[in-house]
């Protein structure tokens, strides 16, 4: 007896993981193009997805209850829906935290306090290593999962050094206080970003090797 | 669990459920022959055999 419901219930849980990871790019995308412009317009656009991106993570979660209670998943299966439930919450919380990147447009008046460059690079990187995180667990791909989390180290390492370039300008200027610290907030948002696609590569890792691995 | 200490019990099935709950070590056999043996708990996560994999994840028998 083949189980063919049990196939494709499995087929769509993967399904519906990448389609949140696509909403989670593109939630991520908007939002740092929004704060860089600060364009409020599209960073609205951004903050009205969320409902659709909660619904969606729902019910990847009930479809893996489902197949836990009723279908007892073996082996590389069980090892995918773990995959799965991890992978779904780690990009719930990138899309929260887009979420809150998106509210920042609203509060900063009147343009930066600084060019955003380091911060364009630092998501540049963040976007490289959610978009390979999902594409190695679309195609199995531990080893693109470790290419992917290495990128981790470049993402510190600007967190770090933004953080203190703001630190100072706050103490030269305390007038920009308020201003800065949004900025350290989006920084430290992009870093938890990174950090949530290191969580999304060591699920790869884990699917298709059954090895327990930190990547970050 | 006392027998366990004097005892051996080998029990033949075809209930995976029963299979993973109850043994310590489990052995799959296709048409008489031994594919693969080891940890119940390394059968049903990671089992080196595809055969095994695909027998236990219901991919056929």
């Amino acid at each position: 007896m083949t189980r063919e419901r049990y196939f494709q219930q499995l087929d769509l849980l993967k399904e519906s993981v990448l389609s949140l990871g696509e909403m989670s790019e593109l939630m991520f995308r908007d939002s740092m193009e929004a704060v860089i412009d600060l364009n409020v317009d599209l960073a609205n656009r951004t903050l009205a997805l969320e409902t659709e991106a909660n619904k969606l993570e729902e019910r990847i979660e009930v479809s893996i209850f489902d197949l836990l209670a009723l279908q007892q998943p073996m082996a590389s299966d069980l090892r995918l829906v773990v995959s799965a439930l991890k992978i779904s919450a780690d990009l719930r919380r990138i899309v929260g935290l887009s979420i809150n990147i998106a509210k920042i447009p609203g509060k900063i008046e009147g343009g930066h306090i600084k060019p955003l460059t380091d911060t364009k690079r630092m998501a540049d990187v963040t976007a490289y290593m959610l978009a390979n995180s999902l594409k190695a667990f679309e195609t199995r791909n531990p080893e693109l999962a470790r290419a992917a989390a290495v990128r981790d180290d470049e993402v510190d390492k600007i967190f770090y050094a933004v953080w203190v370039e703001l630190l100072e300008m706050m103490a030269k200027d305390t007038s920009i206080i308020s201003k800065a610290t949004h900025l350290l907030f989006l920084i430290r948002y992009l870093e938890r970003i990174a950090d949530h696609c290191c969580n999304i590569c060591e699920s790869v890792v884990y699917l298709t090797t059954a090895e327990r691995v930190k990547l970050n | 669990m006392d027998l366990k200490k004097d005892y051996t019990i080998v029990i033949v099935t075809h209930n995976m459920q029963q299979a993973a709950r109850i043994s310590d070590h489990t052995g799959f056999f296709l048409m008489g022959e031994l594919i693969e043996f080891g940890q119940t708990r390394q059968i049903f996560q990671n089992p080196r055999e595809k055969s095994t994999e695909d027998y236990i994840t219901g991919r056929f028998g």
